[in-house]
């Protein structure tokens, strides 16, 4: 590791426009290099923050002091592996999605391996997952429990992941292989002496409760750097569907909007993704055309509300019949043939893919910090999984108390798995209304049987609201791992409050 | 205005990610997986919709390559064209801007003609920007480059021209051929509807013997004049020079270096 003493801004933050500070920088190229440094920041006690492409939006790559360590040069694909009539792609965690898709579609691949790549490419193959954000590394993605658009259909990024290499927070290196290491009734005990308690209930805030029956790989995905860091990644391939139709369905208001999406899940075979859009985020959406590249191809948004509804399979006729019952649904619902958009091009699905992320990047530029980088003005949304929640109320909820609460923001999110995030705009003298208010969404998420904070992690910047709904047994599981220091990428550790 | 017969022309072009040189032959490695319709022929197809959309009159869809291209036409009928032909022959490949236009000027022809053709201004693979003149050329019809914004009023059409900082508004007399740019036209989002019929219209294929003139010397490779002689990534060559002066100076010294570099580049 270097001392940082001329610190490029880039170390400081991410997405989240929250700012820290690092006293040191590395940049390992391996997983053995990478080992050494933790350790190396273990035994002098500094806190690690990892940073993969530094997209996350809930500052969880953004050290406060200690070690910021880079996996910009773990970039690596290692190869392609066939077995089972299964295929894998191994890559290096610091690869950004966009680069290990890219590797298994573009024309030339690598000399080693193409027989593999020939024999993925014919079985139409591919990494399934869709999170919107393509730049993001896999190791951020896997820290982070990402699950994209259509996670209903092909499953989360962990999902995905059919082993690790893992540095835990002192240095030391296991290997997971899906399969090898379950959790039992009293826990799970790995060969290297680490032994992991099992947890009775249920933990709020991340999908890695210990119960019985879950992978290694499951309780280490959206650990957010408390239990270690990935260092090599490999990838289950799926088939990847022939044929993918977007539609994007608009309407005067958001309850007409929430009428049909709600409709719209008697296809949830073939449906891999719903997004349900407010007045407020389409309204913010149409004004970006003019701020964001990603946006500025398309024509002004025909009305005020929106679903977006992706369809995919490998039967032509049948997807092209439901989304004529689609459509057929929607003029009966009183929609006008004008006021929907779609294609099945990749070109253009890709266009109504960057629509969510476009929205959070306008829900950035839109937040009250307006680029001042203080940490207590940053972005602040409230994302949760609302479990056992009707959509209907869970949506409501989310929109009453946005509107009690007096603050602009808008909501968003899928239908289909009940997630919906309402991002708040805030005034300076609204902050503390509205952290109250993500209090409440939690709160009402929880006693759901949902999770708190579940699209875009805890990070930093919601440790304070973490702090609510934090369970003290769950330290029993971090202990084996950390010997009592985690790495600082968790809303626990050093950083200031 | 009387309705108006309008051909577009759309060219299937590798998207982002979806193409690599063969550094041996020279030649464009697509991935039809990875492809897309070119993005300012789509701009023409908008301009196109527009123009019916005042005047009336019909749209046809022209494009030349191999079968995977049909899919950029069915885009075309999704933005309202109600004919699209794909040119599609062997004997067609290999083609430069010259081979290209022509074959285009006789799939044109076959077509019957028309009065007004659209044309992205350049595509994103060959980026030549030469094939609407040279279409043009082949037909005997004159053309209009480089448009920024098409002006339709009830009685006219005007086709405003970007002239390095200068602007020239060209009123339309047909038959013409106008080259569009990404500042003429947003391209609509077709309807799920327009999509869905897209799909189940039929697109015409033509080969060589389908065309008028049959005459193979005059289409393809080897009726290009163009060819590749090598292709390479051009070499960049970086010098870094480190000022260290304690005494402060460092602002100055790398102004100098700054003019020294600004004036060697201008010799």
């Amino acid at each position: 590791m270097k001392l940082c003493t001329d610190m490029n801004e880039s170390w400081l933050s991410d997405e989240s426009r929250l700012k820290g500070r690092a006293d040191w920088v590395a940049t390992p190229s391996s997983p053995l290099e990478m080992a050494k440094e933790i350790k190396e920041a273990h035994e002098r006690g500094l806190s690690v923050s990892i940073q993969g492409a530094r997209t996350g939006l809930a500052g969880g790559s953004v050290p406060f002091g200690g070690l910021a360590l880079s996996t910009g040069r773990m970039n690596a694909i290692l190869g392609l592996e066939a077995g089972n009539a299964s295929f894998f792609l191994k890559a290096q965690s610091g690869i950004p999605l966009k680069d290990a898709k890219q590797f298994l579609m573009r024309p030339c691949g690598l000399g080693k391996n193409l027989q593999v790549l020939e024999a993925v490419r014919e079985n139409h193959m591919g990494f399934a997952p869709n999170p919107s954000e393509k730049t993001a590394t896999l190791g951020g993605l896997f820290a982070s429990g990402a699950r994209g658009l259509n996670s209903i259909s092909c499953g989360s990024m962990s999902d995905n992941v059919s082993g690790v290499t893992w540095i835990l927070p002192d240095g030391r290196q296991i290997s997971a292989v899906r399969g090898e290491h379950v959790f039992g009734a009293d826990g799970l005990k790995l060969p290297n002496g680490l032994s992991i308690p099992r947890v009775n209930g249920k933990d709020p805030l991340f999908s890695q409760f210990p119960a019985p029956g879950m992978d290694l790989i499951d309780f280490l995905a959206g650990s957010e750097g408390r239990l270690g860091v990935a260092a090599e990644i490999t990838l289950r391939l799926q088939k990847i569907p022939d044929i993918t139709w977007s539609a994007a369905y608009f309407f005067p208001s958001s309850d007409e909007a929430l009428a049909f999406a709600a409709e719209l899940r008697r296809w949830r075979g073939m449906l891999h993704a719903c997004e349900i859009m407010d007045e407020a985020a389409v309204r913010i959406l149409d004004e970006g055309r003019l701020r964001l590249p990603s946006l500025a191809a398309l024509p002004p948004f025909p009305n005020a509300a929106a679903v977006y509804a992706e369809i995919a399979g490998d039967d032509s006729d049948a997807l092209e019949e439901a989304l004529f019952e689609q459509l057929e649904l929607f003029s009966r619902m009183g929609g006008r043939e004008e006021d929907t958009w779609a294609g099945s091009a990749p070109n253009e699905i890709e266009k109504f893919q960057s629509l969510h992320h476009s929205l959070m990047e306008l829900g950035n530029t839109l937040s009250v910090s307006g680029g001042t980088g203080e940490a207590q003005v940053c972005r602040i949304s409230s994302d949760n999984f609302y479990g056992s929640a009707s959509v209907e109320k869970a949506w409501k909820i989310c929109r009453l108390n946005l509107k009690e609460s007096g603050i602009k923001g808008f909501v968003h999110g899928s239908v289909l798995d009940g997630r919906f995030s309402v991002c708040l705009l805030p005034t300076l003298n609204q902050l503390s209304g509205a952290e109250e208010f993500r209090i409440i969404l939690a709160r009402f998420a929880l006693e759901s049987g949902g999770a708190a904070c579940s699209d875009y992690g805890v990070g930093k910047v919601n440790r304070k609201l973490a702090k609510n709904f934090l369970r003290p047994e769950m330290e029993e599981c971090f202990k084996p791992f950390d010997k009592g220091r985690r790495m600082s990428n968790s809303f626990f550790l050093e950083a200031p409050e | 205005m009387k309705p108006i017969k309008i051909v577009a022309c759309v060219k299937q072009v590798p998207s982002e990610g979806g193409a690599s040189m063969d550094p041996e032959k020279g030649l464009l490695i697509r991935a039809a997986s990875l492809s897309a319709a070119n993005p300012l022929d789509v701009c023409a197809l908008e301009v196109a919709a527009r123009i019916l959309d005042a005047f009336g009159g019909e749209l046809a869809a022209l494009s030349m390559g191999p079968s995977s291209a049909s899919s950029v036409l069915t885009q075309a009928f999704a933005m309202g064209a109600v004919r699209a032909v794909l040119l599609c022959d062997p004997a067609f490949a290999g083609s430069d801007v010259y081979a290209t236009s022509f074959t285009l000027a006789q799939g044109i022809k076959k077509l019957g003609g028309a009065d007004l053709i659209l044309c992205g201004q350049q595509t994103t693979d060959g980026d030549t920007a030469q094939t609407p003149f040279a279409l043009a050329a082949h037909l005997g019809i004159p053309s209009v480059g480089w448009v920024k914004r098409v002006e339709i009023s009830t009685d006219s059409l005007i086709f405003v021209q970007e002239l390095s900082g200068a602007s020239a508004a060209v009123f339309a007399k047909f038959p013409m051929v106008a080259a569009i740019g990404r500042e003429a036209a947003i391209p609509r989002m077709p309807s799920l509807k327009a999509q869905l019929e897209a799909k189940r219209k039929t697109i015409e294929t033509w080969g060589l013997e389908d065309l008028n003139c049959r005459d193979k010397s005059l289409y393809g490779l080897v009726a290009s004049p163009t060819r590749v002689k090598r292709v390479y990534a051009p070499s960049m060559e970086k010098k870094a020079e480190i000022v260290r002066d304690p005494a402060g100076a460092c602002a100055e010294i790398i102004a100098g270096l700054i003019v020294k570099s600004r004036d060697a580049r201008r010799e």
